[in-house]
């Protein structure tokens, strides 16, 4: 008896008391997606989306008249102080425990980016049940564009997001990315904007608005600079080194037609030298690729063609590298982590032109880019399909 | 089968060593490491297992010269009844003390997961499955932790390969950016963690005869040394220096961060579920090393009636030990480590050195 | 005084109740005395009983009061025995009339003793004691009562009748002399034939056992594809037969033993000699030899008594309906013990992996033994955990589930009134007790529940709103699984820890499991069988072990005998058996 006393004290305690921590599913307010803003008085601004389950959840449940149409989500907002002082705004409205460890993606609005996006990171950090692999973007305009808006293909406009994110076509931005870069003094935060796309006015009546991810975000420490373009956006991931895969489209002079290249394999590799007591730095990257559709008349089973692609190719990239460096520096934000790059390999050349760098130091910095791209295969065809023989370019170079 | 008799071979032993140690490190000094020596924790860590490995050395050493005895009898060999005690007196609060830390680090990390239980209750499910497990002897204690451990590392093992896609090396760099000061700093704190093999002490023992010394401590500190290069490296490579500076449990917040494949994913829990494991052995072996000392302090032959009282003192302690976590926090980093260099080191090693002068003077 | 004296003198203060007022009361088929042929009444009327064999009688029967917590003297271990043994005193008298009284006195109100008298060559009296129904009749009529009723008389007077009785008039199987009236109780009451004669101071038992036997079966609880499949049934000489049969060797020993003062049970304790561990047997010998208890039916109610830990929920030894196991084991230096009217077997020492194991796992090939072992461990764990996990997953660490899950979870929750672990306590509740009575009920019937249980009421709570689709899918996985344990005893303790868990997970979540199989595990730690740990070769680690634990590793690199159960000889085979092809060359 005496041997169990202990684990039957302990179930006592435990049936006196109940089960404090337990909650059930349907008493939990699941949201989908979090966007923060800041009103023009400048308190902070909670958006939420709250999933419906019965509307969400596959075959309707039981119990519940069944084909109930709607959304499958409410869009809520509160404004407060801090976050989580309209989280308890909104907890009011709401029957059910609100509960964020669902939100995958949080949405950060313009107005509230560009005055300083610090006051949102910290809830979105410290909170249990948010994580810090949660997808982060920047809305274009008022967070409200889009929350509320339905897509399709998916139930909810988070998994929307949450898998043109996983897709990596688009910059890829997390809370560890951007709270990492926002506390480097050697890098700057990039983050992936989202926008309304809504029909043109005027539209047939069937057509939805919907939601647009394209373009990145540049940051200056946790204030928003500037939007940049789809391209810019591409040459900012080469030379983060975080390109994986993608299509780069390019002629070649004097022939008609373009050529795209599927790029399946990319390697980039940052070194910092020090030359005449200034760290340079050079910028490597390898990549492969298949060409995947050419409407240029050339015959690609001919090597020395082949090369004059794999040179057009080289030169397009590095041309988007290099816009993407002069449009980051001549906005002084470092999306790429150039300064910490100094920082690992140059501690104490860093540490001389550390309180510099945001000023002047990421201006000035030498950055070589070098290219080396090759095209390993050309598809199913070596030539275009359909073109006469004598059409075909032959022999140049 | 006495718990009082019982033996359990070297690797046994070694395996009882390790358990604990790996509970606290994560769930204690992981963050004191970070906190301290930032993204050179892991020279910390090689520092503080020099230091570890010289403790242990000493502690087997130790015991090797006074076969078949414990570290409280050695006490009492060496220093005389009323000093011995007074040193046994001093090797058990410090494992209740630990006992009373640990246990309220794991409830302010279980209080995190379920929020609205109360601490008390958490602590004493806990305090009281280690003191069931404690009345049933050495010997099953040792058995029990013939599996944890391996499951423990493993799982362990598993997930940190699950979220090593993300890590970057490169984080690391650039080394010893604030020179050795932060490092030195951080060893002491993490030589705090090793201190916990005075434990070996107390069922020391069961050591017996056999091969060298060095080697075997050796191999323990090895293992320690790759069961933490993981924790000290791993949230630095993954979140950056700065940001894993701001964090009370990085270890767990890798856990969290694991997303692979799109299926496996919010891993949250698996913290909970090693920390149990981990928390849960180490606590029943401080509650055996308390109780067993205890009983040989008061000479009584039954350590079994202790436990129950022990276990008690040290739930009443562990909400007592602070009101806050960084609290906590502080005094391990700051307080402690004196305290532990003392306990676990300075004393056995004053013991073993008078050890060897009466053996010389004698002989 | 002797205890014996000191009983005679009790016995007769505690004197039977005079005859009149008893008889009165007694329905008129109480007191019924065997042996009603006129040659029997004849003899018996003559007869008187002598005063030793009386105080012997009384004695007998004092301890059989003593039995019932009756009468003046206290029941103490080894009473009965001493009572048998007062039996034993009573020698059979020359004068057939005593002994036939006697008997009579004993055998009193059993209507299925027969005492068939009869004239040896047509002068001699003599009675033959049987039981009815126990004795192989044809045999009895052709071999013994045609030959002694029929034949000739003994020639001449001084010759030895027993001598004659075997020699020239019996044509029984077996014959055996006997001298006390003890020896003729026992002989009659495990089926044999005592013949009495008159003039003669001995009796004669003649082997007649023979009773209704269920013929070999296919074991019902542990049914295999390759493989024996015959299993053993209720007779003891049968099932060490089965064994027998497969080991030729004389190192195949059964000892005998008896256990139940009433019921008098053979148990046979089965061990090959020169590989069972002798400390192991001694241990086995003394447990069994101190269960002292009235009525031993069945091989599960001796397994209560020689357990290590005797509220453990895990059985600490095997049993087992198939002689192919009983072989293996005692070959591996197990002990087996054959209760006689049981057909399950009790294999022992055992460890926990002992009951992940099917024979059929060594029949078949090595990799399908290995996979199937990793099937069932992977579902011994689900059924051990699977509705508790979903109770703590949902109600207390919903981050886990992937979100499409959850929402489809919570859409099935919508509006369900139980919180989830009592959702999961009713179906799991539920779904015990339509095992249960499965199992009990005639087979059709058995059917018929089945359905009506899992089709329309599971599906009809659902539709209901009673419970969610998720909790009936995971208690249904769950009690698959707990079908693929091949040990029914196994599959039970499960099915026991179950619950607690699902309490433990209902209250701290996945905390709680975790405390709760800390627990158990420390449990099992702590477990021994005949004095080997639970979980060896685990639990303390065996590394030589494990290629029968966690694998199952082809026969021929399995050389030695399991360390654990300490056998005196470990090399099962020669160490180098790998099979290849023709010429020694590897494959």
């Amino acid at each position: 008896m005496r041997r169990s006393l202990p684990a039957l004290l302990c179930l006592l305690l435990l049936t006196t008391a109940g089960c404090w921590s337990r909650v059930e599913i349907n008493d939990l307010a699941i949201v989908s997606l979090i966007g923060i803003d800041r009103t023009p008085a400048g308190e902070i601004e909670l958006w939420i989306n709250v999933v419906v389950p019965a509307r969400a959840g596959g075959s309707p449940g039981a119990g519940m008249p069944a084909g109930q149409q709607g959304t499958p989500f409410i869009s809520l907002n509160a404004r407060g102080k801090t976050i989580l002082h309209a989280a308890t705004r909104l907890q009011r409205e709401l029957p059910r425990r609100l509960f964020w460890a669902h939100a995958r993606v949080i949405l950060l609005g313009e107005r509230l980016a560009r005055e300083g996006s610090l006051p949102a990171v910290d809830f979105l950090t410290r909170h249990r049940e948010l994580r810090l692999t949660n997808y982060v973007l920047v809305v274009r305009g008022s967070v409200e564009d889009v929350m509320g808006v339905p897509v399709d293909l998916e139930r909810l406009p988070s998994e929307y997001l949450r898998e043109i994110e996983r897709s990596q076509i688009v910059p890829v931005s997390t809370m560890r990315d951007l709270v990492q870069a926002m506390a480097s003094a050697g890098a700057d935060p990039m983050l992936a904007v989202a926008n309304r796309a809504g029909p043109p006015e005027g539209a047939p009546p069937g057509q939805r608005p919907g939601v647009r991810v394209s373009g990145a975000a540049l940051f200056r420490k946790d204030k928003l600079v500037e939007y940049v373009g789809e391209e810019v956006a591409q040459g900012l991931l080469w030379l983060r080194g975080e390109m994986r895969v993608g299509v780069v489209t390019v002629t070649v002079p004097g022939v008609p037609g373009n050529i795209s290249v599927e790029l399946l394999f990319s390697h980039v590799q940052r070194t910092v030298r020090l030359e005449n007591g200034r760290p340079v730095i050079y910028v490597q990257v390898r990549t492969e690729g298949d060409v995947a559709e050419e409407q240029a008349p050339l015959d690609l089973g001919d090597t020395a063609q082949l090369r004059i692609v794999e040179r057009q190719l080289r030169m397009e990239i590095r041309e988007r590298m290099e816009r993407a460096l002069e449009t980051m520096q001549a906005l002084n934000a470092d999306g790429a982590g150039l300064g910490e790059e100094i920082h690992r390999h140059l501690p104490a050349v860093w540490k001389r032109m550390e309180k510099r760098w945001q000023s002047e130091g990421f201006r000035k910095v030498k950055v070589v880019i070098s290219v080396e791209a090759h095209i390993r295969r050309t598809g199913l065809s070596s030539q275009p399909q359909g073109i006469p023989e004598n059409d075909l370019m032959k022999g140049r170079e | 089968m006495s718990g009082q008799k019982t033996q359990i071979n070297v690797r046994q032993a070694a395996m009882l060593l390790i358990t604990p140690v790996t509970a606290t490190g994560h769930l204690l000094f992981v963050r004191i490491v970070y906190r301290y020596a930032g993204k050179d924790g892991w020279i910390s860590l090689l520092l503080a297992l020099v230091l570890g490995g010289a403790g242990l050395w000493v502690m087997v050493r130790l015991l090797r010269r006074h076969p078949g005895k414990n570290l409280l009898q050695i006490g009492e060999d060496l220093f005389g009844a009323t000093l011995g005690r007074a040193l046994g007196l001093l090797f058990v609060c410090f494992l209740l003390y630990i006992g009373a830390v640990l246990l309220r680090s794991f409830g302010d990390f279980m209080r995190l997961v379920m929020p609205a239980t109360p601490i008390v209750v958490l602590m004493g499910v806990l305090i009281g499955l280690a003191a069931r497990t404690c009345r049933k002897g050495l010997e099953v204690i040792a058995r029990a932790n013939d599996i944890l451990l391996p499951l423990l590392i493993v799982t362990g093992a598993t997930l940190s390969m699950l979220v090593s896609k993300d890590k970057e090396p490169r984080h690391l760099l650039p080394i010893l950016e604030n020179g050795w000061r932060p490092v030195w700093a951080g060893a002491l704190s993490l030589q705090g963690l090793f201190a916990e093999t005075v434990l070996l002490g107390f069922f020391g023992h069961a050591l017996g005869s056999g091969r060298r010394t060095l080697p075997r401590v050796l191999w323990i500190m090895a293992i320690l040394g790759v069961m933490f290069l993981g924790p000290v490296t791993g949230p630095t490579t993954l979140f950056g220096p700065a940001s894993v500076r701001a964090m009370v449990y990085p270890t767990w917040e890798e856990v969290k961060h694991i997303q692979f494949a799109d299926m496996i994913g919010n891993l949250d829990v698996m913290g909970v579920l090693l920390w149990t494991l981990g928390s849960s052995v180490q606590a029943t072996l401080l509650l055996w090393g308390a109780s067993n000392g205890t009983a040989w302090l008061i000479r009584s032959g039954d350590y079994r009636p202790l436990v129950t009282p022990l276990a008690i003192i040290v739930l009443a302690l562990a909400v007592l030990v602070s009101d806050h976590g960084g609290e906590l926090t502080r005094f391990l980093g700051a307080g402690y480590p004196l305290l532990s260099i003392t306990v676990g080191v300075l004393l056995p090693l004053v013991m073993l050195v008078w050890t060897e002068i009466r053996l010389l003077r004698r002989g | 005084m002797s205890v014996r004296g000191w009983l005679r003198t009790l016995a007769r203060f505690t004197a039977p109740p005079p005859e009149g007022s008893s008889q009165a009361v007694q329905p008129p088929s109480a007191g019924v005395l065997p042996g009603g042929s006129a040659i029997v009444r004849e003899m018996v009327e003559k007869a008187t009983t002598p005063d030793g064999a009386r105080a012997a009688l009384d004695e007998y029967d004092q301890a059989l009061r003593a039995l019932a917590g009756k009468g003046r003297v206290r029941y103490r271990a080894g009473l009965l025995e001493e009572a048998q043994q007062a039996l034993q005193r009573i020698e059979i008298s020359p004068s057939l009339g005593t002994s036939v009284k006697i008997l009579q006195e004993l055998f009193t109100d059993c209507a299925d003793v027969i005492m068939r008298g009869m004239l040896v060559g047509g002068e001699r009296p003599a009675v033959l004691i049987f039981l009815d129904g126990l004795v192989a009749e044809d045999r009895l009529e052709l071999s013994i009562l045609t030959p002694l009723t029929q034949g000739p008389a003994p020639a001449g007077a001084p010759i030895d009748l027993v001598k004659w009785l075997e020699g020239v008039a019996l044509a029984a199987k077996e014959t055996l002399p006997i001298q006390t009236i003890g020896q003729v109780v026992e002989a009659v009451l495990v089926g044999d034939s005592v013949l009495l004669m008159d003039g003669v101071g001995q009796g004669l038992v003649l082997s007649t056992r023979f009773w209704p036997q269920r013929a070999i079966e296919e074991p019902i609880s542990e049914a295999n594809i390759r493989g024996p499949r015959d299993g053993f049934i209720e007779t003891l000489r049968t099932n060490t037969m089965l064994i027998r049969r497969r080991v030729k060797s004389p190192h195949m020993k059964f000892e005998h033993a008896v256990i139940g003062r009433r019921t008098r049970t053979d148990v046979a304790i089965a061990y090959v000699k020169g590989i069972t561990s002798p400390a192991l047997l001694a241990e086995v010998r003394s447990r069994l030899g101190r269960v002292d208890i009235d009525v031993l039916l069945d091989s599960g109610m001796l397994e209560e008594f020689i357990e290590d830990q005797p509220f453990s929920p895990f059985p600490l030894m095997m049993s087992t309906e198939r002689p192919d196991r009983v072989v293996a084991g005692v070959l591996s230096g197990q002990v087996a013990v054959l209760v006689d009217g049981s057909p399950t077997v009790l294999l022992l020492p055992v460890t926990f992996w002992h009951f992940m194991k099917a024979g059929e796992d060594y029949y078949n090939r090595f990799w399908m033994g290995t996979l199937v072992l990793w099937l069932r461990f992977l579902f011994l764990i689900l059924s051990l955990l699977g509705p508790s996990l979903y109770v703590a997953i949902t109600s207390f660490h919903q981050e886990m589930i992937p979100t499409n899950l959850l929402l489809s979870i919570a859409a099935a929750r919508e509006g369900i009134p139980f919180p989830v672990l009592i959702e999961a306590l009713i179906m799991e509740v539920f779904f015990e007790a339509l095992r249960e009575a499965g199992i009990r009920l005639p087979r059709q019937i058995g059917q018929a529940v089945s359905i009506v249980g899992a089709l329309v009421i599971g599906e009809a709570a659902v539709r209901a709103g009673l419970v969610s689709a998720p909790v009936v899918i995971i208690v249904a996985a769950t009690g698959i699984a707990s079908f693929t344990i091949p040990q029914y005893q196994m599959g039970l303790t499960f099915r026991l820890l179950r619950f607690p868990i699902m309490l433990a997970a209902g209250f701290l979540g996945l905390f709680g499991i975790m405390v709760a199989l800390v627990a158990l595990l420390v449990h099992l730690c702590g477990l021994r069988s005949f004095g080997v740990p639970y979980l060896q070769p685990i639990a303390p680690l065996d590394f030589a072990g494990l290629k029968d634990t966690l694998v199952r590793a082809p026969l021929w690199l399995m050389g030695k005998r399991p360390g654990l159960l300490d056998t005196v000889n470990s090399q099962r085979q020669s160490p180098r058996l790998k099979p290849g092809p023709p010429g020694g060359g590897s494959a």
